[in-house]
């Protein structure tokens, strides 16, 4: 096997300094071969949005910091190179797209310039050159009336298109990785399945991988080919889409599924897990689901579980797995 | 936008007939007699008297003022009582002395502040930041006329760099001109270039807090960038009411330190105005000063309006 695009390994983000330091992404890794579609799936707090932060260097520091773990992209350790290398990967090599086009769009520029702007940072275009390109983007990503739409201010321009805005900034250098981390979670639901399609159009015509950060499972069933569940900072299973939802093997991945409404299943009531997802400061040792896991042991209390090989490219981390096919402990993910 | 301007000019008349109103009602009150000055100490009271009636001044406080007002609208400001010349004169002599006094220490806050409180809030708790912050803090505390006389003592007396007062107009001397501002430009901005560092350390704080500056660094964009374009921009929509409150400032504070530095401007026009009770220049002064600070603020919107798109003046 070739070595993957994006490979993340051991992961560590932590918060604060000393006796006050928390683990907000703990021992987490995964790979991304190239074209490849990886959902990484979590609720709120579960550390998938700093894991792909990390991956650009963009943790918030101070409070945050990269603690340990190794980032390689097309053959490069991420960690290893100065500040002036990875500006070279952001936005050219990896792009990324966030929650909040609203917010995620500077209230003060015109669209059409913060499009260009990459091109102009990264390939070196002069103003015309770089401007025309982006014009071109925009109406790529469906924006109708571009040249109009160009002069205009994020404020002019409804949740949708500035979604598409931030596609079309993150995608104008053809990055061979792009991260979109909830890019659909702010919008409404009609707007959600055309900027859905549109992701996948553009991936499919540029051949570039795609990391899909969601709570939602019905956004990762639709789009992605492999998936990694998160919880509380570590990497609870992983696998394809067909593994993963067809036969889940952890704990939380099953709760996690029955919890999704299906038109099948006549329910009276939806099945929640119970309790809350646990914050940072008070997050339990051992497993980090244990408090809230209907199979929870003794051992489970004490020790955090290894991934454990379920099937060829499904893993999960739980202790009530059958142990057949141990694998060595992950960096970071034992102990 | 030209209606905009309209509108707010017109709006302006109102507002300086009233401070015009206020500012002769209150000196009324004031205890002190013009008269009696210019009659001499020796004078006896009819002497006095005499004097008073040349001047007009034993007519009812409303007849003069609406004479005034009548003056005011052919453009005529009247005459001052000590000056010996008619009050739009001695203004138009004043006026370019202290615009240039306290447009120099505004470029000082501006060029000074503004750089220091990006320097300060891009390592905040670092020693740049400790610096910027104690040298603000000193900036606040002093009080400009102290500063005025150690900084004298210092670059006049001690080693002899400098003018220790006076005014040489650019026309002049260029040279003796610049000289002759830099410590009473130091003395007048040192306040507001700390203000101006604190807040705009305290706005880029909070500005390099938003998603677009992730969002510009996501997209490759070198710090020196995503700081002096994308962050900058922003920061300065608040700062620039603040620097506009600046100047208004700058020209009220110019009345000390152009009487610690005997500077030929309008602060000192007024203040010797306010001393010897001239009626007529004071009314005349404080007219031209609101209408300065009302064109301030004018322009200061107009600048808002040109860094922030959100927000516009036209009529829907």
């Amino acid at each position: 096997m070739t070595e993957p695009l994006l490979s993340v390994e051991g992961l560590r983000v932590v918060f604060g300094q000393g006796a006050r330091e928390q683990v907000a992404v703990d021992g987490v890794s995964f790979q991304v071969a190239a074209g490849e579609t990886l959902g990484i799936v979590g609720e709120s707090g579960s550390g998938k949005s700093l894991t792909a932060l990390a991956v650009l260097r963009l943790v918030p520091s101070p409070p945050g910091r990269i603690a340990g773990g190794r980032v390689r992209f097309e053959g490069r350790d991420l960690a290893g190179i100065s500040e002036r290398e990875m500006e070279r990967v952001r936005g050219a090599r990896i792009g990324m797209i966030f929650q909040e086009p609203m917010s995620a769009l500077n209230p003060v520029f015109t669209v059409g310039e913060q499009v260009a702007e990459a091109l102009r940072v990264h390939e070196g275009l002069g103003r015309r050159e770089a401007s025309a390109r982006a014009l071109a983007l925009l109406q790529r990503v469906g924006i109708a009336d571009a040249p109009r739409r160009m002069k205009q201010y994020p404020h002019e321009l409804s949740g949708g298109m500035r979604q598409r805005v931030m596609i079309a900034a993150a995608l104008a250098c053809r990055p061979s990785l792009l991260i979109a981390d909830e890019p659909t979670t702010a919008l409404d639901v009609t707007i959600q399945a055309q900027i859905l399609a549109l992701l996948r159009e553009l991936q499919r015509e540029m051949g570039m991988a795609v990391v899909l950060i969601t709570h939602d499972l019905g956004v990762v069933a639709q789009m992605v080919d492999r998936v990694v569940v998160m919880y509380g900072g570590r990497v609870a299973e992983e696998g394809t889409v067909e593994q993963v939802f067809g036969r889940p093997s952890h704990p939380y991945t099953r709760l996690l599924l029955e919890s999704i409404p299906s038109l099948d299943h006549d329910r009276d009531r939806l099945p929640t897990i119970p309790g809350m997802v646990p914050t940072l400061a008070e997050l339990p040792p051992g497993c980090r689901f244990h408090p809230r896991c209907p199979q929870a042991m003794a051992v489970c209390r004490e020790r955090a579980p290894d991934a454990v090989t379920v099937e060829p490219g499904h893993r999960a981390a739980c202790f009530a797995l059958p142990q057949i096919h141990p694998v060595e402990a992950q960096s970071g993910a034992g102990a | 936008m030209g209606e905009f301007i309209l509108r707010r000019l017109l709006a302006a008349i109102p507002v300086l007939l009233i401070v015009t109103l206020i500012a002769a009602s209150i000196m009324q009150l004031v205890p002190g007699d013009p008269a009696a000055v210019i009659a001499g100490q020796g004078a006896s009271d009819a002497e006095v008297a005499q004097v008073r009636a040349q001047l007009g001044l034993d007519r009812s406080f409303v007849v003069r003022l609406g004479e005034w007002y009548v003056g005011l609208a052919r453009g005529d400001l009247g005459h001052s009582l000590m000056l010996n010349r008619s009050v739009g004169q001695a203004i138009l002599e004043r006026v370019p002395v202290t615009l240039a006094l306290s447009g120099v220490a505004l470029l000082l806050t501006v060029l000074i502040g503004v750089p220091a409180g990006v320097l300060a809030a891009l390592r905040p708790n670092s020693w740049v930041d400790q610096l910027v912050l104690t040298m603000a803090l000193i900036g606040v505390s002093v009080p400009n006329f102290w500063l005025s006389l150690m900084l004298i003592v210092l670059f006049g007396v001690i080693v002899d760099w400098l003018p220790t007062g006076g005014y040489v107009p650019f026309a002049e001397d260029p040279v003796e001109w610049a000289r002759s501002l830099v410590l009473p430009s130091i003395s007048l901005a040192l306040l507001q270039i700390g203000l101006l560092a604190r807040i705009t350390r305290a706005t880029m704080l909070e500005v390099l807090r938003n998603d677009y500056v992730r969002t510009a660094r996501a997209k490759g964009l070198p710090r020196r960038m995503v700081v002096a374009k994308h962050a900058l921009k922003n920061v300065m929509i608040p700062v620039v009411t603040v620097i506009g409150i600046s100047f208004g400032l700058l020209l009220s504070g110019s009345v000390v330190i152009e009487t610690v530095y005997s500077i030929p401007g309008m602060g000192r026009l007024l203040a010797t105005a306010i001393f010897s009770r001239d009626y007529p220049v004071i009314q005349g002064g404080l007219l031209v000063t609101a209408a300065t600070l009302v064109l301030l603020n004018l322009v200061v919107d107009l600048l808002y309006a040109a860094l922030d798109p959100r927000v516009t003046y036209d009529r829907r």
